[in-house]
């Protein structure tokens, strides 16, 4: 039962996103739909995302000097360290998860509403193709946005860590630079892009599955909202992994 | 005209409509009434295709519904204009915007003949002027109105009505009916209306069919309707205290 309602909700998952490549009926349309996605998205998230990634490389750097206990190791490996994990785990995972949070639930609540309120119903009788119209604007502006956020969660979380590594006298910012440079490897670049734009990719087309086929009432927009936030995030994990696996071994 | 033609309809093992034959005439206000539950929307819902009818067709001017392809009915599709129950505004968008939304996608006219093709239909619904506001900012009644004026923007050949004066005030919700007369009489629509509201009954039913435990029961109009010989019809209309005044009663 449980295999079958995975299966089922797999197919009509791949079926929407077929019927997200209908022709636009008006470009220009799509075009704005896109447009205000991207905005809400972008600018409504910098902040958090922001705020986050100077944390979450701050706390790298600090933890990562507690374990180096011993004093043979050089402190320009905190450099290394947080370099590294900020590229290759900590800004794109922890980033999605937290995106998943902000623009998943909005992205389902926001169909969910129209759906439960009649405007997605409205949309099929006017003849228009709802998929295409409604859902591929959101998971193309996801992918454009998002990446760029992780790009900039990143930078920001390897500089916020050096700089409070600095400022702390953990390690003198040269030292960070040189241990960062030393091991910088092209791959985790690669790595880091890729599992941006798959997680916006799951964000995006995830959070409007669930959004666009919710039933009932108000009380269904926040269960969509929860379960596309829950649903997105151990995607994301579960992805995680996977790309870890072909990449890193 | 749209001709419904043995149209049957289950939800799982539970029959809903049974075996509906019924002509909706073009220029005319026709009249699906009935108590809450006992089809009407379903009914309507399977002329629109937002439900696929388990058995039965419905035609457009002879033009088949059901038993075509995607495309083609997308093409039938657009020239229905359709009020619902809600109104099914886009809450993101302005009145505006709302209104001319069928003439971007479904039009290639140019920006002004837009914009005064929304003034003027803004206008006929007695809200000249409100382009600017959200829906979220209007009244039940001014709603109701701006989802007129959204369904019949782009001169449909058939209007759908759900329960167009649900929630409202007697005098809007007369207003309303009148509006949605004189509309069919000016654009020689064939509209079709949900209601259990016995003014709307009494002023607009030219064609009235009365739906009962999902049978058409009855089929007639606003002069013989408190004639007809039919006890599950009067039981129905002397829920009114107005009709069994009317009546004598």
């Amino acid at each position: 039962m449980l295999l079958e309602g995975v299966f089922f909700h797999i197919g009509r998952f791949f079926i929407m996103l077929k019927r997200c490549f209908a022709p636009p009926e008006k470009m220009s349309v799509y075009w704005r739909e896109f447009v205000r996605n991207i905005e809400w998205m972008g600018i409504g998230s910098l902040l958090l995302v922001v705020v986050i990634a100077v944390f979450v490389g701050a706390v790298t750097t600090v933890q990562s000097a507690y374990q180096l206990v011993s004093s043979l190791i050089p402190v320009s490996v905190i450099g290394s360290i947080v370099s590294d994990s900020t590229l290759l785990e900590l800004a794109p995972t922890i980033t999605s998860v937290v995106l998943a949070g902000r623009i998943g639930s909005r992205l389902a609540s926001e169909l969910a509403t129209m759906r439960v309120t009649e405007q997605i119903d409205a949309l099929e009788v006017m003849g228009i193709h709802v998929e295409a119209f409604l859902i591929a604007p959101r998971i193309v502006a996801a992918v454009v946005v998002i990446p760029v956020l992780i790009v900039l969660a990143a930078i920001i979380g390897i500089t916020g860590g050096m700089l409070i590594g600095h400022f702390t006298d953990i390690v003198p910012m040269h030292d960070f630079i040189q241990g960062a440079q030393e091991t910088f490897r092209p791959m985790n670049v690669i790595i880091c892009l890729t599992k941006a734009y798959v997680f916006s990719f799951i964000i995006g087309s995830v959070s409007s599955y669930v959004g666009f086929y919710t039933e009932g009432g108000a009380l269904d927009v926040g269960r969509a909202s929860t379960t596309a936030v829950v649903a997105s995030s151990l995607i994301i994990l579960v992805f995680d992994y996977v790309i870890a696996e072909v990449l890193l071994t | 005209m749209i001709e419904v033609k043995n149209l049957s309809h289950w939800f799982g093992d539970k029959q809903v409509l049974f075996d509906i034959n019924v002509t909706f005439e073009s220029g005319k206000t026709n009249l699906v009434i009935g108590s809450s539950g006992h089809g009407k929307t379903v009914l309507m819902k399977s002329m629109v295709g937002l439900i696929k009818p388990t058995k039965g067709e419905v035609y457009y001017d002879g033009r088949p519904f059901h038993s075509i392809t995607e495309h083609e009915r997308k093409l039938i599709r657009r020239e229905i204009g359709m009020l619902f129950q809600g109104t099914a505004l886009f809450d993101y968008m302005t009145v505006g915007e709302n209104v001319r939304f069928p003439l971007d996608m479904l039009t290639d006219m140019s920006e002004k003949e837009k914009e005064e093709r929304v003034a003027y239909v803004l206008e006929r619904v007695h809200l000249p002027g409100i382009q600017h506001m959200y829906p979220s900012e209007l009244s039940g009644g001014m709603r109701k109105r701006v989802g007129l004026a959204r369904a019949i923007v782009h001169n449909p050949k058939y209007l759908f009505c759900d329960e167009p004066n649900s929630g409202l005030d007697p005098h809007t919700a007369a207003a309303i009916d009148e509006l949605i007369y004189e509309l069919t009489k000016e654009f020689g629509t064939t509209t079709v209306i949900n209601t259990h509201d016995l003014n709307s009954i009494m002023a607009i039913g030219e064609k009235i069919v009365f739906i009962y435990k999902g049978h058409k029961w009855w089929e007639g109009n606003s002069s013989t309707i408190l004639q007809a010989d039919n006890k599950e019809l009067q039981e129905f209309l002397e829920s009114s205290i107005i009709i069994r005044q009317l009546k004598g009663r």
